[in-house]
This record gives C-alpha cells, sequence and structure tokens, in this order.
C-alpha cells in the first residue's frame, strides 16, 4: 500500500511539529485571546471569572477618554524614540571608534556589553543610588564641584531624562555589539578601495561603511525600539511613574491599572491598544524598508531589460 | 614623467621577512609583471608601492617623491584588486565616479570622463546597475573602469585576472593587451600566472621567497634563464630537469646519465672546464625534444631515451609524459607521431637548447 506510506510520510513532518504548536497555541495565542476577551468585560482580581460582566467597547472608551492614559501614550512615545534615537548614535559611534585591533580591545569590548547583562531590577537599584538626592555619588561629585545639585527623580522636567539616561546606559551596547560585527563582516578590499580613491577616513565612514551597515542597524534599531515600548522594570523601580505622571508609560499605567485599581478588563484593554501601536510602528518601519529595497531592485531590473 | 624606484625595500611580519632588500627600478610608461609561486611576496610588494601595508624599511621613489610616508591618496596611483572590490551600494557610474567626486570635479566633467572609459571598457549599458546584478567578467571591466577614469599616473593590478574562468580570462587578457597600447602609463602587475606574464610584459620580475630571482623582457627570461627556479617557473610546459654527470673533454665533452648523452655546446665548454665537480643539471624545454628513429645517431646531436607513460592531447601538439632512469620527462611533439606506451623512444637533443646549470647554487652555467 503505497499510498498509505506516502501519506504517512507527508504527514511526518507535522507529527514532530505538532508538540511544538500545542505549546505555542498555549503559551502564545491563549493569554493573547484571553486579554482580547477580557478587554470586553469588567472584571476584578478576586473575583471569579464566571462573574465577569460583558460591556462591550466600554473598557476602550472610558480609556480613550481619559487624559491620563493620553499623557502615558505621549511619555512612552518619548521615551522610546529618545532611548533609540540616542543608542543607535552612541553605539554606532563606539562600534566605529573601537572597530581596531589595538592590544587588549577584546577586555575593553567585553567590558561595554557588561550593563545589557545586568537584570534590569538590579540596573533600577544601581541607577536609584546613583541618582540618590542625599548622598549619591552624582549629588556628591556636583557638591564637590561646587554645582547646583540636581533633583533627578524629583522634578517632573528632569525624571524623564534620567529615566532616559539609565536605559541608554544599558542597552546601547547592544547597537554596539550589533554594529560591530557589522564593521566587521564588512568587505575589507572595499575599504581598501576607498582609500586609494582617496576618501580620508572620515569620508570613508560616511560613504562605504554607514551605508553598507545600515540593513544591520535599521534591524538592531527595530528591536529596540519594540523593546522601549514595553520597558517596565528600571522604570518601576526608579520613579514609579512620578513625580506626577512624569515617567509613567505606559506598560506601567498597565501594571498600575491591574494591580493597583484591580481592573483587568480595562488593563487588557490598554494593553491591546499598545499591542496596535507596537505593531503599527513595526509595520510601517518593515513596509518603508520593503519599499525601498523593492523599488531600488524595480530600477535595476528595468535598466537591465533595456 | 614618473619613473618608479624601490630601493632595499623591505617587509617583515613579526619576526618573519617576507621582502628582503628588493631594488626594482621601473622605467615610464612600462609594463612590469611581478610573477611568482603564491607566498613569493609579489602581492606584498604591491601593496607597499599603493600605501595599503607599511614598509619595514627602504624607500619607494614615484616621479621623483619618496612616497613610503605617504597614505595611498597622496601617491597618484589607482588599483585594481583581486576580488574587484566594488563598492556594493553603489551602481556602476557611482562605483566609476567615487573618486572624481570626492576630488570635487565638476559634475559635467565626471559624466564626461566616466562615459568615455564605460565605453572603451564596452560597459556603458551598464552604468546603472549595482555590482549584484553583474556578471564576473563585467565586475571586472568596471573595477578596471575605476582605475581608469582616475587618469592616475601609476596603475597597479594585483592578480585581477584570476576570479574569472579559463575562457574570460583568455579574453580579458586580450583586452588588456589592447588597452595597455591606448593607456600609456605606468602599470605594474601582479600575477602567479607566467602566462599572463609573458604576453603582457615588457618587463618580468620574477620572485621567489621574498627576493627577485631575475628581471628582463619575456624573451629573456625565456632564452636566458638566471637560475633553475627562474627556468622551471617560465615556459610551458614547464623545463625537464635532468642530473648527470660531466665526461669526456674537448669537443667530446659532454653530459651523461641514466638514457641520455648530450655534447656540451661549444660556448659553455670554457666554463664546464674550470669547474671542480663532475655533477651538473642540465635543462631541457619540452619542445627541444625531437623524436628520431632507432638507426639514426649523430654523435654532434646528444640523444635521450625516453619510456611514454601518458599522452596529453592538446590539439595540434602532444605533451608525452615520459619517464627517463626515475625522473619525470615531458615532451612536446607534433599530435601525429607514433609512439607506443611503456616503450623506450629515443630522441634527439639539440645542444643550443640545453640550459646548465650549478647542483649546488642552481645558478646557470
Amino acid at each position: 500500500m503505497a499510498s498509505t506510506r506516502q501519506v504517512l510520510n507527508r504527514a511526518t513532518p507535522y507529527v514532530f511539529l505538532a508538540p511544538a504548536l500545542l505549546v505555542m497555541a498555549v503559551a502564545l495565542l491563549y493569554p493573547v485571546a484571553q486579554s482580547i476577551w477580557l478587554s470586553f468585560h469588567q472584571w476584578s482580581i478576586g473575583a471569579p471569572l464566571s462573574s465577569a460582566r460583558f460591556i462591550g467597547l466600554e473598557n476602550y472608551r472610558i480609556l480613550l477618554d481619559d487624559p491620563n492614559v493620553w499623557a502615558s501614550i505621549r511619555v512612552t512615545l518619548v521615551f522610546a524614540f529618545a532611548v533609540v534615537v540616542i543608542e543607535v548614535a552612541l553605539g554606532v559611534a563606539l562600534a566605529l571608534v573601537l572597530d581596531r585591533n589595538i592590544r587588549g580591545m577584546s577586555v575593553f569590548r567585553t567590558i561595554f556589553i557588561l550593563p545589557m547583562m545586568v537584570a534590569p531590577i538590579v540596573v533600577g537599584l544601581i541607577w536609584r543610588y546613583l541618582y540618590n538626592e542625599q548622598f549619591g555619588p552624582f549629588t556628591t561629585a556636583l557638591e564637590a564641584l561646587g554645582l547646583p545639585v540636581i533633583p533627578w527623580l524629583s522634578s517632573q522636567g528632569m525624571a524623564l531624562i534620567s529615566v532616559i539616561i539609565a536605559d541608554v546606559w544599558q542597552w546601547t551596547p547592544f547597537i554596539f555589539i550589533l554594529s560591530l560585527a557589522a564593521l566587521q563582516s564588512l568587505p575589507a578590499s572595499a575599504l581598501e578601495a576607498a582609500r586609494i580613491d582617496g576618501a580620508t577616513r572620515w569620508q570613508t565612514v560616511l560613504y562605504i561603511k554607514l551605508p553598507l551597515m545600515m540593513p544591520v542597524i535599521v534591524v538592531a534599531a527595530l528591536l529596540r525600539l519594540i523593546d522601549a515600548f514595553k520597558v517596565l522594570e528600571v522604570i518601576y523601580i526608579l520613579t514609579e511613574g512620578g513625580p506626577g505622571l512624569a515617567t509613567e508609560i505606559l506598560s506601567l499605567h498597565i501594571y498600575k491599572t491591574a494591580f493597583s485599581s484591580q481592573q483587568l478588563g480595562r488593563a487588557s484593554a490598554l494593553s491591546n491598544i499598545l499591542l496596535v501601536i507596537v505593531m503599527t510602528i513595526t509595520l510601517a518601519l518593515f513596509l518603508f524598508n520593503k519599499l525601498r529595497e523593492e523599488s531600488a531592485r524595480r530600477a535595476a531590473a528595468a535598466e537591465g531589460e533595456g | 614623467m614618473p619613473h618608479i624606484s624601490i630601493r632595499g625595500l623591505q617587509k617583515r611580519f613579526g619576526g618573519v621577512a617576507v621582502i628582503n632588500d628588493l631594488d626594482l627600478e621601473m622605467a615610464d610608461r612600462e609594463f612590469t609583471v611581478l610573477v611568482g609561486p603564491s607566498g613569493c611576496g609579489k602581492s606584498t610588494t604591491l601593496r607597499m608601492i599603493a600605501g595599503l601595508e607599511d614598509t619595514s624599511g627602504g624607500e619607494i621613489w614615484i616621479g621623483g617623491r619618496e612616497v613610503s610616508g605617504l597614505d595611498p591618496k597622496d601617491r597618484d596611483i589607482a588599483m585594481v584588486f583581486q576580488d574587484y572590490a566594488l563598492y556594493p551600494h553603489m551602481n556602476v557610474a557611482r562605483n566609476m565616479s567615487f573618486s572624481l567626486r570626492l576630488a570635487g570635479t565638476p559634475p559635467r566633467e565626471i559624466e564626461e570622463r566616466v562615459k568615455r572609459v564605460a565605453d572603451m571598457l564596452s560597459i556603458g549599458h551598464l552604468l546603472e546597475r549595482k555590482p549584484a546584478a553583474l556578471s564576473g567578467g563585467q565586475r571586472q571591466r568596471v573595477a578596471m573602469g575605476r582605475a581608469l577614469v582616475r587618469d592616475a599616473s601609476v596603475f597597479l593590478f594585483d592578480e585581477p585576472l584570476s576570479n574569472l574562468d579559463a575562457k574570460l580570462r583568455n579574453q580579458m587578457r586580450a583586452e588588456l593587451a589592447v588597452m595597455r597600447k591606448r593607456v600609456e602609463k605606468n602599470m605594474i602587475y601582479v600575477t602567479h600566472d607566467q602566462i599572463e606574464a609573458m604576453t603582457l610584459a615588457d618587463r618580468i620580475v620574477v620572485m621567489h621567497q621574498g627576493r627577485i630571482q631575475q628581471q628582463g623582457s619575456p624573451e629573456d627570461l625565456y632564452k636566458r634563464p638566471a637560475n633553475k627556479f627562474v627556468a622551471g617557473f617560465i615556459g610551458s610546459p614547464p623545463m625537464n630537469f635532468l642530473s648527470g654527470e660531466l665526461n669526456g673533454s674537448d669537443d667530446r665533452l659532454a653530459i651523461a646519465g641514466d638514457g641520455f648523452h648530450v655534447p656540451v655546446p661549444e660556448a659553455k665548454r670554457a666554463a664546464m672546464e674550470n669547474r671542480t665537480t663532475r655533477r651538473i643539471d642540465m635543462g631541457i624545454r619540452p619542445s627541444a625534444l625531437k623524436p628520431v628513429g632507432e638507426s639514426q645517431s649523430d654523435p654532434a646531436i646528444g640523444s635521450i631515451t625516453l619510456t611514454v607513460l601518458v599522452s596529453e592531447y592538446i590539439g595540434a601538439q602532444s605533451v608525452l609524459v615520459c619517464e627517463c632512469g626515475g625522473q619525470r620527462v615531458t615532451a612536446e611533439v607534433a599530435s601525429d607521431t607514433p609512439f607506443a606506451a611503456s616503450a623506450p623512444m629515443r630522441f634527439a637533443v639539440d645542444p643550443a637548447g640545453v640550459h646548465l646549470f650549478d647542483p649546488e647554487t642552481e645558478a646557470a652555467l
């Protein structure tokens, strides 16, 4: 019975895939589905789930009418774009500077990527200590120099900047190692050709290195952007979203809605809103990149036929 | 006009010397080919002339200027790389014009020069394409074009044809030969392929183990190799070497060994008679061996008896791979020459085509 055998053969890969797919379905799809279901209900933690009351789009209506939610979205956008821009600029610059074979450079590089390996909670604690306005090192240093003390975490204007600095400290290394890897895989002879063609070091960076690194930089920036929208621990430890709502990014707002206000339905609705924002931005960047590549390819193809 | 002069050039990597005291003079508009086996230091020498590699000692003069401390961009050179080294993100026109754009050449002039060179290399229709959309041969032309638009005074080529397949390589070699007639510049060309060297060069510089073995015109090197290395490197198929002994004297002086007896050419007799040792190495080009019948015998002409192992048919000629007293010998004969495998076969050796080498120093005698 060859046909039975054929069917079995064709089914084999799916049989092997099944356990993984099942785990994925349970671990990934179930929470998302649950969160969507929950966002149309009113439910508090502690009460049995069967007591959840269907209220349609009421959660979404309340959220979108709430000025605090809009303030939180604004803070999230400012935070995410600020950290990504600064981290990309610093990370790429560091990679360009440290891409050379000097003795001890490998030690240097290892030190540079250490912050990335520290647990976020610990990063929060380290920076809370550094920013401490009575005895923190920053304050001590400023006082020693006779400069005015900066209210790192207690002023409305300064808190978001302080939080951004901590995130930049932790995640610049991520851009740095990816950029360094991209740099070291550049074609060596093209760089030599640029030297022969008369490019200065700066011109080589501008016209040869950066353009060739661009695909890697774009992906790294995208990963950071997605991550920046979801950051929670460091800010929670540093400011708990304060002072006021100055650093209350969306994930923190969701956390508070869920566990302080105990409104899980509304928290679910808010996390769905965050999901939509992140997905929209990611897709937009992805499509923009695809379109650019596509138009380049079409231009080449059209020229090839002619 | 630029004339390149290299004096006492040295290069060491760590403690290892790769170039030892290299002296080389290249006249203006000369096409110089540095040739040698892998690791002989030819590419390193070229890269030091280009300024891509630091020197460990010595001087490099280009057109009356000592350049060994200068950046590549200040040496007035253009270079073609083995792997083409095109900028992957730029189209052909932008690849070719990169140096001109950096130098701030007016756009109209850039366009004109790129077009002129592109037409000369017949790549005018490819100007908008990215390197990834080009074939190997086309990339090679673009690399050549990028060097040519520069109008530099010295052109450097680092094995530019070695990434091409055999057919394309022959075609590009012929085009290069045509191009060098049109572009009257000082050109230095590195290759490991002695055929490229022979066909392109005004002057061939044979290198081995970081030293110049011999330099001169292709004909010089072919007819009067200075030592065993050059003799074996130049010419295809390569020269045969046989160890033998001198015997007899005066006009009966000859080199003899297992299966061969070759009179010493008159011009070399004096040099032979002063030698303290009787041992000698003899070099014979495969084309200097002529098959003769068993009965024919002429004492003025040398003879050698070979056992044919294999015949390599090339076309008009065949290369017979033979054996003579345990040593491998090749003979280049007309394809219609009859032969029997594994049977002894007699060849005449023209004494004029015989090269003699000292077995100790390997220098030509």
